[in-house]
This record gives C-alpha cells, sequence and structure tokens, in this order.
C-alpha cells in the first residue's frame, strides 16, 4: 500500500488518477448502464472533445516561458465549421480526403501560433489570444448560426471505435516522439529556454514543433465535436477553451513548463467529464454543477500540490 | 572633395545611433510606442470617419474606456506580482447582481449593499490570493475555479433569473451625457482619473507599491527581504475583486440592468488592455498608465471598427490582427540569446 502512494506521488498525474479513479466507481454506482459495453462508445465520443482540447493545449504549456494555447479551442471549433460549411457542401467531405485536409488546416494555425511565439517573440499569451479572436471571427463569419452537418462519416463515431481512434491518436505520436530526443528537447526547453539555447538545441524549431503538434491535435477534436454536434456550431471556443485549461491544471502539469504528460491531461479531462456526467445522471440542478464545477476546480489544484513530493529548497 | 563628405557622414551616423539608443532606453522607461500608437489610430480613425472627433463620440469613447480601465486596474496589479486572474467577469456580475436585486428588487439602501459587496468581495478575493499564495498554485487555474465557483453561487441564489433594476441615479452616473458639477466631462471619467491618480500614487510612493513590484521580481527573495508576500497576493486579488464588483455595479446602471453575462466580454479584454499598454505577464515590468494606454488603444480600435460597419466577426478578427501588429512594436519577449 504504501509502495503504491509512493508510487502515484512519483508521477505528475498520480493525484488525478486518483480522483478518476473515485470519480469512475461513483458513476458505476450512480449510473445503472455506464458499464454496460453497448454505452461505452457513446460516452467515449462525448468524451473525445474533452481530452482532445486538453491534449491539444499541453504540448504549448510544457514549452514552457509563459507558454499557452488559448486558441486551441478556437482551433478546434474552426476545424468543426470548416469541415461542415466548406469541405462538405463541396464534395471534400469524405473520410479519406477530409481527414488529412483538416489535420492540415488545424496544424497550419499551431504553426503560425508557434511562429509568432518562437520567432516573432510574440508573449504566448497575446499571440494565441490573438490566434482565439481571428479563428472565433472567421468561424462566426462562416457559421453565422448553427449549421446541420447532414448524414456523413462522423455520424458513425458514437457506435465504431472512432473515438478511441481519436483520443489515442495524439497518445501513440507522443509516445513515439517521447522514443526520439524531441520530447526529452521540449521538456528542457521548458523548463529552462536559455540553458537549452546554450546546450545547443534549436528552441526554435522545438517550440515551433510543440505549437504545431498541438494544432493537429485540435483537429482532431475539431472532428469529435463534430460528431456529437452534427452540425457547425461556432459558439463553443469559449466553454472548451476553460475546460481545456482546467483539465490540463488537473492532469498535473505546472503552467511554468517543463514538466507534465499528455496522459496526465486525459486523466483531468477525464475526471472533468466524470464530474459533469456524475452530477447530471444525480439529477442535480445546473445551477450547482458550476458551483460544484468550481469548488473540485479549486480542491483538486490544492490537492495536487500537496500529492506531489516536495521539492527540497535551496535557500 | 570626398574628404569633407566622410567628415560630415560620421558625425551624423554617430547622432543617429544615439537617437535610436535613447529611443530604445526610453521605450523601456515610457509607453512611447503606445502613445504614438494611439495618436496614429486616433488620425486614422477622425479621417476615416465622419464625426468620429465630436465630442459626442469622444465622450461615450471615454465612458467605455473607463469601464474597461477600472475592471483592468486589478488585473494589472495582479499581473505585476506574476499572477493572472480569471475571475473578473464574475465579479462584474457579482456586482450587477447586488445593484440590481439588492439594491433595485429588495430596495436596500445603497450603501448598505455598496458595503456588503465590497467586504463580501474584498474577502473573496483575500482568500483566493492566501490560497494561491500559500498552496503555491498558479493564479490562472485557481480563479478559473473561483470564477466558476462565483457563478454557480450566483446561479443558485438567483435560480437564473434577474428581476430588478438598479436605481435610476446609476444610469445617471454611468451615463456619457451627464455632466460632473457643470463641466463637460462625463462622472464616469472623472472616477477613472482619479483613481487612475491614485493607483499610480500607491505602486509609485508607497510601501504597498514597492512591495507588489518586489514580489512579482522575486516571490523567494522579497521574502527573505521581510516583505509580506502573502498579504501582497491577498491585497492584489482583494483589489481585482472589488474592482471588478464595482464596475459591475456601475456597468447595471449603463446597462439598465443586471445580468450574469454582463461582464463576460471583460475576460480577455481585461488581460488585454494589461499587455497591449506594456506590461509584461513575467510581473514586476509595468504599471497602471500602460493599461491606461492599452484601454483607450483597445477602445478605439473597436470603436474604429464598429465606425466602419465591420460585422460582428470582421470587429473579432481584426481586432486580433491589430493587437497583434501594435504589440510587434513593442511588447515582445527578448531573443534567447540575450537572456543566458
Amino acid at each position: 500500500m504504501r509502495e503504491l502512494v509512493q508510487r502515484l506521488r512519483s508521477r505528475s498525474f498520480g493525484f488525478v488518477l486518483v480522483v478518476v479513479v473515485a470519480l469512475f466507481v461513483a458513476n458505476a454506482f450512480a449510473l445503472s448502464d455506464f458499464l454496460s459495453p453497448g454505452t461505452w462508445m457513446g460516452t467515449l465520443g462525448l468524451f473525445a472533445p474533452f481530452a482532445l482540447v486538453a491534449m491539444a493545449n499541453t504540448p504549448a504549456i510544457i514549452s514552457g516561458n509563459g507558454g499557452i494555447d488559448i486558441s486551441a479551442a478556437a482551433n478546434m471549433n474552426f476545424v468543426n465549421v470548416l469541415f461542415v460549411v466548406v469541405l462538405l457542401p463541396h464534395g471534400l467531405g469524405r473520410a479519406e480526403i477530409a481527414i488529412p485536409l483538416l489535420l492540415i488546416a488545424g496544424a497550419l494555425v499551431g504553426l503560425c501560433n508557434g511562429v509568432m511565439v518562437a520567432v516573432l517573440r510574440y508573449q504566448p499569451v497575446i499571440a494565441t489570444l490573438a490566434a482565439y479572436f481571428i479563428l472565433t471571427g472567421i468561424s462566426l463569419s462562416l457559421a453565422t448560426n448553427p449549421v446541420a452537418a447532414g448524414q456523413n462519416w462522423t455520424n458513425s463515431f458514437t457506435s465504431t471505435p472512432w473515438p478511441i481512434v481519436l483520443i489515442a491518436t495524439p497518445l501513440v505520436v507522443w509516445q513515439v516522439l517521447a522514443r526520439s530526443a524531441y520530447v526529452r528537447n521540449l521538456l528542457l526547453v521548458g523548463s529552462n529556454g536559455p540553458a537549452a539555447f546554450s546546450a545547443g538545441i534549436d528552441v526554435r524549431t522545438v517550440t515551433v514543433v510543440a505549437y504545431t503538434l498541438g494544432g493537429a491535435f485540435a483537429a482532431l477534436g475539431g472532428m469529435a465535436l463534430t460528431s456529437i454536434l452534427r452540425s457547425a456550431d461556432s459558439s463553443l471556443a469559449l466553454q472548451y477553451t476553460l475546460i481545456g485549461i482546467a483539465a490540463v491544471a488537473l492532469g498535473g502539469t505546472p503552467f511554468g513548463g517543463g514538466r507534465g504528460s499528455l496522459f496526465g491531461s486525459v486523466l483531468g479531462a477525464a475526471a472533468l467529464y466524470l464530474l459533469q456526467n456524475l452530477m447530471i445522471s444525480l439529477d442535480v440542478s445546473q445551477n450547482w454543477v458550476e458551483l460544484m464545477y468550481g469548488a473540485v476546480l479549486v480542491l483538486a489544484v490544492v490537492g495536487s500540490r500537496y500529492a506531489q513530493p516536495k521539492m527540497v529548497a535551496i535557500s | 572633395m570626398s574628404v569633407p563628405g566622410v567628415a560630415e557622414s560620421t558625425p551624423r551616423e554617430r547622432k543617429s545611433v544615439r537617437l535610436s539608443t535613447v529611443l530604445v532606453r526610453g521605450q523601456a522607461r515610457y509607453p512611447l510606442m503606445q502613445g504614438v500608437a494611439l495618436v496614429l489610430l486616433f488620425l486614422y480613425g477622425t479621417e476615416s470617419i465622419d464625426g468620429f472627433a465630436s465630442i459626442l463620440t469622444l465622450r461615450s469613447l471615454a465612458v467605455v474606456a473607463a469601464f474597461l480601465g477600472l475592471a483592468a486596474l486589478g488585473q494589472t496589479i495582479v499581473i505585476l506580482i506574476g499572477g493572472l486572474d480569471l475571475s473578473v467577469p464574475a465579479y462584474i456580475a457579482v456586482g450587477s447582481v447586488f445593484s440590481s436585486q439588492v439594491a433595485g428588487a429588495a430596495h436596500w439602501s445603497i450603501v448598505i449593499t455598496l458595503a456588503l459587496l465590497v467586504v463580501l468581495t474584498a474577502a473573496a478575493g483575500a482568500l483566493t490570493g492566501f490560497i494561491a499564495d500559500r498552496f503555491q498554485v498558479q493564479s490562472l487555474v485557481l480563479t478559473l475555479g473561483v470564477q466558476a465557483i462565483v457563478f454557480g453561487i450566483l446561479q443558485v441564489w438567483l435560480k437564473g433569473a434577474i428581476n430588478g433594476t438598479p436605481p435610476a441615479w446609476l444610469g445617471t452616473l454611468a451615463s456619457p451625457a451627464t455632466k460632473t458639477f457643470g463641466i463637460g466631462i462625463p462622472p464616469m471619467v472623472v472616477i477613472w482619473a482619479v483613481v487612475a491618480v491614485m493607483a499610480a500614487l500607491t505602486l509609485r510612493r508607497t510601501i504597498i507599491g514597492r512591495w507588489i513590484y518586489a514580489t512579482g521580481a522575486n516571490p523567494r527573495a522579497a521574502r527573505l527581504a521581510l516583505v509580506p508576500t502573502t498579504a501582497v497576493w491577498m491585497i492584489a486579488f482583494a483589489t481585482s475583486a472589488v474592482g471588478a464588483s464595482l464596475v459591475g455595479v456601475l456597468l447595471s446602471g449603463f446597462a439598465g440592468g443586471g445580468g450574469l453575462a454582463i461582464g463576460n466580454d471583460y475576460l480577455f479584454e481585461s488581460i488585454a488592455a494589461v499587455v497591449v499598454g506594456g506590461t509584461a505577464l513575467v510581473g514586476a515590468r509595468g504599471d497602471y498608465w500602460r493599461t491606461v494606454l492599452g484601454t483607450l488603444l483597445i477602445v478605439l480600435i473597436s470603436t474604429i471598427l464598429v465606425g466602419h460597419g465591420a460585422s460582428d466577426a470582421t470587429e473579432q478578427i481584426m481586432f486580433g490582427v491589430v493587437i497583434l501588429v501594435v504589440v510587434f512594436g513593442y511588447g515582445r519577449n527578448r531573443h534567447l540569446r540575450n537572456r543566458i
């Protein structure tokens, strides 16, 4: 038991893992069909946008130097609108054409963010905030009112393993990158940019790639969003922005950069999703949901500070 | 013939180098580029939009700027100590609910309402600052949670409905058409000016101001120098909460009613005002004057966009682009090789 506690504490996502397990058990007791296999894909489909916006946020935050991607959710929303309003009517809606195009669109937005931060040296908050405004503006001009999507491949997400593929893709990509030098370089850049620069690491490229990856993950999120909305809705960016930030924080990735993991962000998103699911299923009034949500977020960030081993202060 | 030419060019070149050095140093100390951008944008507005420089437009522009400027005061202090406050819209909603529901619908005296509002929001803000410093949690995330809690409390309390209207004099106070003691300046602008002078003096001339900069520059060094850093964090977040809630009271007067979404635009705009003004997010670099300039810039940009008949979508896009263009001149990080 003691060994287990120590193991959990040694991981940045140890605390949130415990929270997720507890919420999962609570959900299983509260909802009779939560564990029946027929509902799994539906649940995962609803969970996918949470997980993907959290993962889209993570590489930028790890890259440090005030790194954050406020535009991740706006990018996700933009991809959703782009698919429904532009690709589908122009006959580009088939999966094998649309998926690469959407991934490229999302990654290009991320690339722009990365170039603004690493090459043009904007503060990340300002660069991605401007990107947030520009993207929501474009989405709004493409779809002033929600537009129905009609029949397309994203409709089958709730009955096939698509959500698993969407959530797993970033994790697999990250694992592959962790085998190369990239993730280690990113962690060093995040924990001390000038030191990484002195050590000969190409800080610019590492940072640009981090934002680009985030953009591509956001594009996957846009597909997941389309599958649950079955329409283009340009008004969701703010809500998902806040969910994305909260999930990364819960997942144990510090906003100072240099530490954290994609897996932690998925767990953070899972905690938020399960909490919301639990409260809705318990018929908690919508008025109480937000209050509980905030309280859990505050308790969780304070709790995760305690759960982590203390760094020895040099003073 | 070429010799005098060379002799002439050398001093001129030296002089130009000196001028650029002076400008760079000046920019580091004073918000020069912000001022230039403000003047250029204003001239552009006057040139391209009929009646832009009319008294009527300027008055409403100044009043809108006053709301944002007041809401960004607490944000400035929080950013100076190295934090970020995402709970501004929630406290604005609290203020608007107090003025329309408590003073309006329940007919409490305005003095008691305001006193209660200030005490409650100050306590909530101070608690937020205490938690952020004591447990060393990211203020960005903490205030996101606080924001949800405050909105949640308002929703549970009101059950979604606001049915009062704020006292009529609040509307008069917040209106751009009102004169202050017979002078043609709206009272909101006078309030903002007084608050700005007080804030600037507090930051520059008092011990609390020094504490704020010391805490933002290096919290550990500040603590070792016996700066009460926890108290500084509590003061900063309490200022932000109280300021935002009072802006909420005034905004509800301006809009003629309260609402939970009344302050939502201020979430990112209050941060943008501070950063566009030139205060760095790393803390301890900047002051409230810069935020005043940043506020005027942002309000000017959106007024010009509205004046050109831009749609909501175009306005958002242009707003993002203009922020990037304006900040490109002065608000960027140093190159890595200069940070080693």
